[in-house]
Order: structure tokens, then sequence, then C-alpha cells
């Protein structure tokens, strides 16, 4: 199947950028075809623009050729794999920007111009994945907000195939973990994305 | 008395939507009005209009420690949020949760040294924002409330939950939200205009 690596964290040194190697690595072991986003590098705008907003419910909604080419992308893959650092109980902005920018009508779904319902266009989607470090306790981000997970696991679940599977993995308390458990934690994703 | 008069004197406004035209930044329109009724300070902070960035920098991230002093892109935001005993998000609810632009201005603003601090030896964070005695969130929504419950409620949980825990102790909060924006007509926008004028009177 094609993969999409999404990834998001400006320090190219950090756990994160770890997590994404260990991901792509597991990924190709399982012979998968793994493309990557990493959002920081490529500079993607996280903030809607005014333009955007004006033609989100248009026939035609993608104003530049960036968003066409990650439109592009999502539409070729089977396997959505989001790798990042929790801020604030949620997805840093850049890539809660690439939700708003790209996951757009005419690319994520339709708006059915008569009921108002939504009709999905990710069915082509089998695999979802979330991987994330966050600072605090797993239990904290159940009982405050854990907006990553229910975006990526259940609102974009629902969106793609119906037998699609999605995959949470959380290493929480990550200032505190030791060197050991970083590597067994790495040495988890790559196991778990060799056998999606 | 759900509704009794427990504004605060300083309100800080901060509003996220691209279009000066839209429906959300009329309800700002309509807050800073009513907040203006009495007489109490009031600072709005147009996110879009300012101009401000929302990714967080390789330098922030790695800086996230220093104190503010080293901060000087977010001074004047940290200072407005050290200010206020009130503060009131008028936003869209994308996939679920604030744009982009909002989350950003949480990275960025809310951080160390501003709105909490991680004292030496402890996993245990300090709120440094006793100052919130109260968080009103102001938001629209395309679809209905089974389809944000299963987007994680994150306009909701995020600062009423999350943010509030740097805030007074105490700290009240307040969800004003509208569902079905993509179906309204007017007859329901200027109710949910009416009833956050009232709110915020």
């Amino acid at each position: 199947m094609k993969a999409l690596i999404l990834y998001a964290n400006p320090d190219s040194d950090s756990y994160s950028a770890d997590l994404k190697a260990s991901a792509s690595k597991g990924l190709l072991a399982a012979g998968h075809d793994v493309s990557e986003i990493d959002l920081y590098a490529m500079n993607f705008q996280a903030a809607m623009s005014p333009e955007e907003r004006l033609r989100y419910h248009d026939a035609d909604p993608i104003v530049d050729h960036q968003i066409q080419e990650q439109a592009d992308l999502v539409a070729a893959s089977q396997i959505l794999v989001f790798v990042y650092p929790t801020w604030w109980f949620g997805m840093p902005a850049v890539l809660k920007g690439w939700f708003d920018r790209v996951m757009i009508p005419t690319v994520a779904f339709d708006i059915n111009p008569e009921t108002k319902l939504i009709e999905s266009k990710l069915r082509h989607v089998r695999r979802l994945v979330g991987i994330t470090t966050t600072g605090s306790r797993k239990w904290q981000s159940f009982l405050i907000a854990d907006t990553g997970r229910w975006l990526i696991c259940r609102a974009m679940r629902l969106l793609s195939h119906p037998n699609a599977r999605s995959t949470w993995l959380h290493f929480d308390r990550v200032d505190q973990r030791s060197f050991r458990q970083r590597e067994m934690f790495l040495k988890k994703v790559e196991i778990k994305l060799s056998r999606l | 008395m759900r509704f009794g008069n427990t504004l605060g004197k300083k309100c800080l406004v901060v509003h996220a939507h691209p279009l000066p035209s839209s429906f959300n930044t009329a309800l700002r329109d309509a807050v800073l009005e009513s907040l203006s009724l009495e007489k109490r300070e009031v600072i709005s902070i147009d996110l879009y209009e300012e101009g401000f960035r929302p990714e967080l920098s390789i330098e922030e991230k790695i800086g996230h420690l220093n104190p503010i002093a080293k901060k000087p892109l977010i001074n004047d935001h940290a200072e407005k949020l050290q200010w206020a005993d009130h503060l009131i998000l008028v936003h869209p609810t994308w996939w679920g949760g604030a744009p982009a632009m909002l989350k950003g201005w949480f990275d960025r603003v809310w951080v160390n040294e501003v709105a909490f601090t991680l004292p030496p030896g402890k996993a245990n964070i300090k709120g440094l924002l006793s100052n919130i005695r109260r968080i009103s969130v102001v938001t629209t929504h395309g679809s209905g409330p089974f389809r944000n419950r299963l987007q994680g409620l994150g306009s909701k949980r995020t600062p009423l939950r999350g943010l509030r825990l740097l805030c007074h102790k105490r700290c009240k909060t307040d969800w004003l939200a509208m569902y079905y924006l993509d179906r309204s007509d007017l007859l329901r926008r200027d109710e949910f205009l009416e009833r956050v004028r009232k709110r915020f009177s």
C-alpha cells in the first residue's frame, strides 16, 4: 500500500524526528511505498487565508499548487501516519492548519448541496496511525482533552474505508523517560508499523 | 442566576477568522459592543488582522525555557494575557477545534514563564495566570453536536479544561456554541447574536 507520513516538529534533533524515522523504517520493512511530508521543512503556512475561506464551499476550493500537491498525495495513499508532539492537548498549529487547509471539500469530503450532509472522499484510506508524545500523563490527556486522538482515530476514521483500522501510539511523560524507555518505544513504533 | 453579572473588569477578546465580513466577526463585534456598555477595560486582539504567525519556530522551541525577557516576539501578547481577568475567545470550530491561527496563539503565547513555570526537580507544572478568573468561548460549528463530539470537543475542552488549569483556582467558564451554521437561516443567526449580546452585557 502507499503510505503518507505527516510530520510536524520544528526541531530536526527532536525525539519526534526519531519517531518518524522508526515509523518510516517499519512501513518500508512491510513493503509499503512511503512518502513523507515535513510541514516545517516545507514552510507550510498554518493559517487558512481569506481567499481560501471565501472559496471553501466553491466547486474548486484549492487556490495554490502546494495544497493541490498535498491533496494528490492524500488521494493516492491508503495509509496515513501522523507524527507530532502534543502541545496544549492537541496538534501543533501547523498540523491543525494542514487539516484546516488541505482536508477541505472536494479533497476529504463533499457537502451534499441538498441535504447538507457530509459525503466522504477518503474511502480509499485503510489505515490511520497517530504517533505522539506528551509531557502530561495519559489519564490527564483522557480527562482534559485528547483532540489529536479523536481527530485521527474517530473523525478521520469515520471518513475512511468502512474496514479501516486506526492505531494510536502515545508516549506520555516524555520529559521524564529514560534513554532505554525511549529506545523501547521507538522499537515498538517500528514493529507496530511493520504489522499494520 | 446562571447568567449573573460576573463578567470581568479587564476583558481580553481574542478573535480568529480570516474574513472581516463573516458571521464570526459579527459575533466578535457584538461581544465588544456589549462589553463597552458598562465601564470596563477591553482589549481586543484580532489575530488575522495583525498578521499573527501561528507556527512555533525552531528558536522558540529550543528556547522555550528562557525567561520572558528573551521572548520579544510575544511580549506584547503575554502582557495582555497577564493583565486580563476575563479571557474571551471568539472563533469558528474547524475539525473539532480552534483554527490553526488560534491554536498557534496557544502554542506561542501560553508558554513557560508566561502561563506557567516548571519548578526544577518536579513533574508538576505551576500556573502563572491566576489573574484570569473567567474564560468564555463563543464559537460556531458548521455541523452538529454529534460530529463535534466525534472530533473530540477540542474547542470546548482545550480552553475550558486545559488552559483553565493555569488560571485562577476557581476560574469560571462559559461555552456559547451555535451548531449547524452551514444550514442556518437569518433568524437562527440573529437569535444566537442576541444570546451573545445578552451574555456579555
